[in-house]
């Protein structure tokens, strides 16, 4: 009977091993590799840890002075400088789909505060039921309705207030088509006309131009050659 | 005993044929001649059914796999998505084929002017589904029959995915326990079955063969040995395939970081902080910078009560104490709500040493902005339901064959798309109706060169 005990034992002991190996549903360890030098890079990659560095970081900000290539040339606006923001504008001009994409870009970084009808009411703040404490701005309210772009821009760029610096998730092009775009709902909801649209802007006018007076037609006309010019 | 042990492994298959063979090659005393038959009868019949039922379910197609690699991304079983729920979407359809047909080639049901089909499309913003030809009548059934088992949630319960899972675990268990049963009542019969044919040897005076312990039994050798065997070989063969790959795998991060709580409750979109997913090949970690957007003014976690945080072990989550950690990192003063400086004016930061999950060797290249601008593939394609999770775990296997898979059957959005407008061809074929649509491996997305230089 002796054998018959161990036995049982060791069946019960093997068991009770294979239970501890199964450690539940949770995997918190990648597991082994074939080839673990390939597996996890041995170059610097985007992301990995660099000794060479006092930071750690292997990503490097651009060195000074230099443009990546398909960039935009860089603004020259400073932080505080709140005199170049009131002329600040830019010379480049959109067509139905950047304005497009624009909204797409507007969407995703600004909605969320901004809410996705520029009302200042997005789902952070959620009328002042949300996360957000403090009231986006209401592109389609009085103050901001007339704003400068350049002021907008500087905004985007350095962050104001409560709001942060976008710079860092929207390059230069794409701060310009979101502005585009939000200047674009202001003119038609009152604001200053539109001024970003490409030269060929007659589908634009039809579609935006219902409630606005011969007046400001007029005032957009101007405003748009003057801009030319200066560009 | 080892000695014939080679023995009984070539005589069993024999033993398949003819059950009585063996004991012409094994000395066995004759009285035991009929309940080894039996035994050795009934353990094979119990091996053979093992292995078909495991074949049976390699056949039979996985419902709740399929849905989560081509439906998942747009359904969900219980909620309307992008598109909508799909329990008991075979009582709502009009016919079995209907079903068939749409997912086959949706455009070509609202073309032909079905009714169902065109309030459908027309409900869900004229947004076509994309078709997937591929997938056989069987496994659309599997799919449907999956969607139709799927339980809800209970309140302020566990994460859909897994209160979607425990049932097919708790069959596994059941089946498991019945199993055991069984058997432990086959050995206690026979034990039973053999003291009393020896009591009745005994009373008629005939003589008694001793009984041969079961562990010394060269027919349970074998069988054993042979079960041993496929079970090892199965678990050997498959940990073989699997190393190296990591799905599921859920590291513990620096920062309780919720994406639940962020893309799901919040609604923030994934490119806000992941904007390099359709700029660069690196879908971007966020710098601290950009959790401050929003973390100068929230400051505490306030959904404690809706949304309480848990690990995935279980244990309970500070969600302020985690938001303060974030602090730490970006160098913020809550208190005098200012960033902290360093002598050169510098913000005193320190990066946040994320946990990398998703890994792909040296030798595979992968873009995120080809995938996510240029073939318009949505996030939780690849990553899963990533907006219900509070951890995030790796939600594909990132082999080469789900890969591969993937460029046979998407259809890349080809019209109206410029990265695509050099493929002069296909846009005539696509215009003649000569072809449905476009594969990524059409485009050459199966070179071996596309991934691997």
């Amino acid at each position: 009977m002796n054998k018959t005990k161990s036995i049982v034992v060791a069946s019960l002991m093997v068991g009770m091993g294979l239970t501890a190996c199964n450690s539940g549903n949770v995997r918190r360890n990648p597991g082994k590799t074939y080839a673990p030098d390939m597996t996890y890079s041995r170059a610097y990659d985007a992301y990995t840890s660099n000794p060479n560095f006092a930071d750690s970081q292997t990503s490097r900000k651009p060195v000074d002075g230099t443009i990546a290539i398909g960039h935009e040339l860089p603004d020259h606006l400073v932080e505080g400088d709140t005199n170049a923001y009131k002329t600040f504008t830019t010379a480049a001009r959109f067509d139905e789909a950047q304005l497009k994409e624009g909204q797409r870009l507007f969407n995703i970084y600004c909605g969320i505060c901004h809410g996705q009808n520029l009302d200042g009411n997005g789902p952070l703040y959620n009328g002042g039921n949300g996360k957000f404490a403090a009231a986006p701005a209401n592109f389609k309210d009085g103050k901001y309705l007339h704003m400068p772009v350049g002021q907008m821009y500087a905004a985007v760029k350095f962050g104001k207030n409560a709001m942060g610096s976008y710079a860092s998730q929207v390059d230069i092009k794409q701060r310009w088509m979101i502005l585009a775009y939000i200047k674009k709902v202001q003119s038609e909801n009152g604001g200053e006309a539109f001024v970003f649209g490409t030269a060929a802007p007659a589908k634009d006018s039809t579609k935006a131009a219902a409630p606005a007076a011969d007046t400001t037609k007029k005032v957009a006309a101007a405003t748009g050659a003057e801009n030319n010019k200066k560009g | 005993m080892c000695g014939k042990f080679g023995d009984c492994v070539v005589v069993l298959p024999l033993l398949c044929l003819k059950g009585t063979l063996i004991f012409n090659f094994i000395p066995v005393p004759e009285s035991f001649k009929p309940m080894f038959q039996k035994i050795t009868r009934s353990a094979f019949a119990f091996v053979i059914a093992l292995l078909l039922s495991s074949i049976s379910a390699y056949a039979a197609p996985d419902g709740k796999a399929i849905f989560q690699s081509n439906c998942a991304s747009c359904h969900n079983p219980l909620k309307d998505a992008t598109g909508p729920h799909l329990q008991g979407v075979d009582g709502r359809v009009p016919s079995k084929d209907w079903i068939y047909n749409w997912v086959h080639n949706s455009s070509a049901v609202i073309a032909s002017g079905d009714k169902y089909a065109n309030e459908l499309y027309n409900k869900w913003g004229k947004t076509n589904m994309t078709p997937f030809p591929g997938l056989s009548k069987e496994e659309i059934d599997a799919v449907v029959t999956y969607v139709n088992s799927v339980k809800a949630p209970t309140p302020g319960g566990e994460t859909p995915g897994a209160t979607g899972e425990a049932p097919a675990e708790n069959n596994g268990w059941l089946y498991t326990i019945i199993t055991l049963a069984l058997v432990v009542l086959m050995i206690i019969l026979w034990r039973a079955n053999a003291g009393l044919r020896r009591v009745a040897s005994e009373k008629e005076g005939l003589p008694v063969e001793k009984e041969i312990p079961v562990y010394r039994n060269k027919v349970f050798i074998a069988v054993a040995a042979i079960v041993v065997f496929i079970a090892a070989g199965y678990w050997i063969v498959n940990g073989a395939i699997n190393m190296g790959r990591q799905q599921n795998y859920q590291p513990q991060q620096p920062i309780f970081y919720s994406h639940k709580v962020h893309a799901g409750i919040n609604q923030i979109n994934c490119l806000y902080c992941h904007a390099g997913a359709e700029k660069s090949r690196q879908a971007m970690i966020p710098s601290p910078n950009i959790c401050m957007n929003c973390h100068k003014q929230i400051n505490e976690y306030t959904g404690e009560k809706e949304y309480p945080l848990y690990t995935a072990e279980g244990k309970k989550v500070d969600g302020t104490a985690e938001i303060h950690k974030l602090y730490e990192y970006a160098g913020w003063d809550p208190v005098k709500k200012e960033y902290k400086r360093k002598a050169n004016g510098d913000i005193d930061a320190k990066p946040i040493s994320w946990v990398k999950i998703h890994n792909l060797p040296d030798h595979v290249y992968f873009n995120h902005s080809q995938h996510v601008k240029v073939g318009q593939v949505q996030c939780q394609r690849c990553h899963g339901p990533i907006q219900d999770m509070d951890e995030v775990y790796q939600f594909a296997p990132l082999s080469m064959g789900w890969c591969i898979n993937c460029h046979r059957q998407t259809q890349v959005q080809f019209a109206n798309n410029n990265y695509y407008s050099i493929f002069e061809k296909y846009h005539q074929e696509l215009q003649a109706g000569k072809r449905t649509g476009v594969t990524v491996e059409d485009i050459g997305g199966l070179e071996c060169q596309r991934c691997h230089y």
